[in-house]
């Protein structure tokens, strides 16, 4: 249970730049997500902290030790794969004991150990058995207690729940949580899944092109996104183009490209064209603009509805090149239909303003 | 009615496209051993060639004397000593190429396949060379003021050499195996505090067990029933089984016990391909382990099995942790680690090198050596002419030699081509009963030692009166070309889709048409390196044809081959080398076609 300190770390492949300059500070016991689009070097960061990899500029210091050169095997980290990567030739009890048996612990301590981590993981009595005889969640977790059992100080995890399907990656996702915070181990989870990320994490690092876009608890990096790309990465959005006028006299209003305006926060009094981000949730439908409840109304006929069960999202033109998503959750007392004119409102709080 | 003949109609076709393919078989192959075994129960007069039609055990029986015990032992350790030593120098180079890219993959592969598409004999004559007196192997250890090493003739040169001439099969055997493996595991063992050997030695190394078994049974079946190799490389000295039967068949003329002695040769390497093709199958449950809770095993077993294993391992534990102990006290200990590491991975490095070089050497040494001006072979070699592929033009012999197994090699290609590819057709796209008897038979012709086939062929010509005519050795060379073409083409069958030939039938192909225009262009590239592969193995053959020429009608490897029994001639190093050309130039033809990595191994 250590702190990790990540002090710009840079790595190429060849002439392509992987890890640009990235710095993050990771708390004792917190469990931090590393969430991006396949090929923004997530993995390639874990794979230096994990020490597969060199990297050409930086340091790592767990613990307040660098490690940046020390080899996989003497770091004080482990390291649960993609794909498991479980022994096939070896039972479960060998290869949870692995990592024991390499530091030459006494057997008995050993079988003590795996039988602690079996307790912990819940599943216990199959020691005895073939890993390829368990199914891919059991695998899942013999996986997770093989490198928890070594009482490492950070656990990483690239993608664990990838290869599961969706009903027990939710149930597994739950599953590590609960283990990460009942042993408080620091960890890095690293996930393309913003779903997955938001549930879990203390802290997700966005990742793009191999440059760190934000830093923030799962509230601030929903509610809060500094950049287009964490806005429409993370849940549903409606990113509306537009302009903010030094000559118009309220700096809190926002021109859509269709000319129309609505009502923003502007604190730092921003002038130039910027997006304003607008969560479906925070909007509210209705069939007159009397029924209004906030501030902004503007009109717009639906053109696309998916329904979802639990929620129905609405698609409305209130443009001809506009669209925004709106959602009902559970019943809702009017059924609307394609090509019905609806009014939709919001709080100007709900506008967040993204510079770019 | 009608129904029923159009039925027994269907069942006749692949009787017909079976039948062409095992009239070859059945002259050239089966009748031959039937009377063979048959003579093996005779008794012979050495020296007179006269059989006694009696039927006796004393042939077998024989084989108690502690002198052909003897040659049997000596055969297994050689063949034994070859397995290992080609397991140890292949092992790094098999590691290699599964962890290389694929540019480099496709490099290494070829330097490995070169000797193995190169005929025998010029290989040989490369290791003669390599392992000589005064060749690169002394001359290197004479720099280091070792005294040279008496390689040639005698066992060690034969082991070394066998090693060189089969090792490719065991890389390849292991390669494969390694391909499957998944490389985050050895990560995954680091993770878990594992040293880079100790990785290997814990994972990958058991999990490769499966290729590294078929390779080394592969390699000892193949340096058990070998004959030319251990026949130059001995120099006629070192007895083994298959010398044993050349010298009882060829110069005793004591055909019984040499009949006999072929079918205690066939013996053990029909277990050895009992074993390989069981190893073999196992391949595809790497993964699973052995079934530990298997209901047999009581817990009371178990548990004294686990109460042992824990001991020992406590007992290695606490060594090696009062080691480390120890090591940490002395202050280098670090250092010296990180020293042995460094040197391990150069020594590792130049040692893959070497073996690349052991592998490849010989075929560009002979090619240097034809060059040469000197009438000894010497190296390195002195000056520079082509004396000697200008002298090959003044022996006829060779150029007659060299038209003969031309001509046999081009009849073979289009013979063997055509019957291999009906047989093939019948194997992969009917349901009969025996089918899989039927595909073993087509092969069986590969998995016999050549030295059996040859005699038994010899047998049977001597009976037809075709010894030496080129009808005799044309049904030899069918047998074993036949064999390699079903092989080939019915692996490019085995992943063909069926619903290609139903559409073009839906839309009005006959079945002929179909054949024609989609299945055979299809199956275009299996037939191009079939096609390739006959010619090699057909002008290449060297040890059948051993027993069965003579007089005018000698090929080329044959005609290298008792030319070399009698000692190295310059002239001999001209025509390996054009040889070895054709070999490299077919490789390239079938990376071109096929791919390399789709090459199968024997």
């Amino acid at each position: 249970m250590s702190k990790v300190d990540i002090k710009n770390i840079t790595k190429y492949y060849g002439d392509v730049l992987a890890v640009d300059d990235v710095s993050i500070e990771i708390e004792k016991g917190e469990l931090i997500g590393l969430l991006g689009p396949s090929g923004c070097g997530k993995t390639t960061l874990l794979r230096v902290m994990s020490g597969f990899l060199e990297p050409n500029q930086g340091s790592i210091y767990m613990g307040g030790k660098d490690v940046t050169l020390m080899p996989p095997e003497k770091r004080p980290t482990s390291l649960v794969f993609q794909n498991y990567a479980l022994f096939p030739h070896l039972s479960v009890f060998e290869n949870i004991a692995f990592g024991l048996k390499v530091k030459k612990l006494p057997m008995e301590q050993i079988r003590k150990d795996v039988k602690e981590i079996l307790e912990v993981i819940d599943l216990q009595g199959i020691e005895e058995r073939s890993v390829s005889q368990l199914s891919g969640g059991q695998q899942q977790r013999i996986a997770l207690a093989r490198g928890l059992v070594m009482k490492p100080e950070v656990l990483l995890l690239d993608e664990p729940l990838c290869n599961l399907d969706a009903k027990l990656r939710v149930e597994t996702r739950d599953h590590i949580k609960r283990i990460q915070k009942s042993l408080g181990i620091t960890s890095v989870f690293v996930t393309h899944d913003q779903e997955e990320a938001l549930s879990i994490c203390d802290r997700i690092v966005i990742m793009k092109d191999g440059k760190v876009l934000q830093i923030g608890t799962p509230e601030e990096i929903y509610g809060q996104p500094t950049s287009k790309f964490a806005a429409d990465f993370i849940g549903k959005s409606n990113l509306l183009n537009g302009r903010i006028e030094k000559d118009e006299k309220d700096p809190n209003v926002f021109i859509l490209e269709s000319g129309q305006k609505v009502k923003i926060e502007n604190e730092d009094q921003y002038f130039g064209n910027a997006n304003v981000l607008i969560r479906p949730e925070n909007i509210v439908i209705a069939d007159e603009p009397e029924k209004c409840s906030e501030v902004n109304c503007i009109e717009g006929e639906i053109d696309y509805i998916t329904y979802l069960g639990e929620v129905t999202y609405y698609r409305v033109a209130i443009s001809k090149n506009e669209q925004i998503l709106t959602s009902v959750y559970g019943k809702s007392d009017k059924i609307w239909e394609i090509g019905g004119k609806v009014f939709l409102s919001w709080k100007s709080t709900d506008a967040l303003l993204i510079k770019e | 009615m009608l129904s029923k003949i159009i039925h027994n109609k269907k069942k006749l076709i692949p009787a017909f496209l079976l039948s062409p393919g095992m009239i070859i078989l059945t002259i050239g192959f089966f009748i031959p051993l039937i009377m063979l075994f048959v003579v093996s129960f005779y008794q012979g007069v050495s020296g007179s060639g006269i059989m006694v039609k009696e039927v006796t055990l004393d042939n077998y029986i024989n084989f108690m004397d502690p002198y052909y015990a003897k040659i049997i032992f000596r055969t297994f350790k050689i063949a034994l000593l070859t397995s290992i030593l080609s397991l140890i120098l292949g092992y790094p180079v098999a590691m290699m190429i599964s962890k290389s890219s694929e540019k480099i993959k496709t490099i290494l592969l070829a330097v490995v396949l070169t000797p193995l598409l190169t005929n025998v004999v010029a290989r040989t004559l490369g290791l003669m060379i390599i392992l000589g007196k005064h060749g690169p192997i002394n001359q290197l250890l004479g720099l280091f003021n070792i005294a040279p090493i008496k390689f040639i003739p005698g066992e060690l040169g034969i082991v070394v050499g066998l090693t060189q001439v089969f090792m490719p099969y065991m890389i390849l055997s292991i390669s494969g195996i390694l391909g499957n493996i998944d490389f985050s595991l050895e990560e995954a063992a680091r993770d878990l505090g594992c040293s880079r050997m100790g990785a290997f030695w814990k994972v990958i190394f058991p999990l490769s067990m499966p290729g590294i078994v078929a390779g080394s049974l592969f390699v000892f079946l193949l340096s058990f029933s070998s004959f030319v190799t251990p026949r130059l490389l001995g120099g006629g000295k070192v007895m083994v089984i298959t010398m044993l039967i050349y010298q009882q068949a060829m110069q005793l003329i004591n055909w019984p016990f040499a009949a006999a002695a072929s079918f205690v040769l066939l013996f053990f390497s029909t277990i050895m391909i009992t074993l390989y093709s069981k190893a073999t199958m196992s391949k595809n449950v790497v993964g699973i382990t052995k079934n530990i809770d298997g209901k047999s095993k009581t817990s009371g077993v178990r548990l004294v099995k686990r109460k042992i294993g824990d001991g020992l391992y406590n007992w290695r534990a606490s060594i090696a942790r009062i080691i480390s102990r120890n090591a940490r006290k002395i202050k280098f200990a670090e250092s010296f680690e990180g020293f042995v590491q460094t040197i391990g991975k150069f020594l590792l490095r130049s040692w893959k090198v070497i073996i690349v070089l052991f592998i490849v050497l010989p075929l560009p040494l002979v090619i240097l050596s034809s060059f040469s001006e000197s009438s000894i072979i010497t190296f390195p070699p002195t000056g520079f002419s082509l004396r000697w592929y200008a002298g090959l033009l003044e022996r006829t012999e060779y150029v007659k030699s060299f038209f003969l197994s031309l001509k046999l090699a081009l009849i073979s290609v289009v013979i063997s081509l055509s019957v291999g590819t009906l047989a093939s057709l019948a194997l992969a796209r009917y349901d009969f009963r025996g089918k899989e008897l039927m595909r073993s038979i087509f092969l069986s012709p590969l998995s016999l030692p050549a030295v059996i086939v040859g005699i038994a062929l010899l047998r049977f010509l001597a009976y037809m009166q075709w010894v030496a005519t080129f009808q005799g050795l044309m049904v030899a060379h069918l047998v074993l070309t036949t064999a390699y073409v079903v092989r080939t083409v019915s692996a490019s069958l085995v992943g063909f889709d069926l619903s290609i030939e139903e559409a073009a039938r839906d839309l009005g192909a006959s079945a002929f048409y179909t054949l024609r225009k989609i299945t055979l262009p299809i199956i275009k590239p299996g037939l191009i390196v079939a096609g390739i592969f006959s010619f090699i193995v057909s002008f290449d053959e060297t040890t059948v044809s051993i027993f069965i020429t003579g007089g005018r009608t000698i090929t080329l490897p044959v005609r290298i081959f008792s030319q070399l029994e009698y000692g190295l001639d310059p002239t001999v190093t001209a025509v390996s080398s054009l040889l070895i050309l054709m070999s490299v130039t077919a490789l390239l033809l079938i990376g071109k076609v096929f791919g390399l990595e789709k090459f199968s191994i024997k």
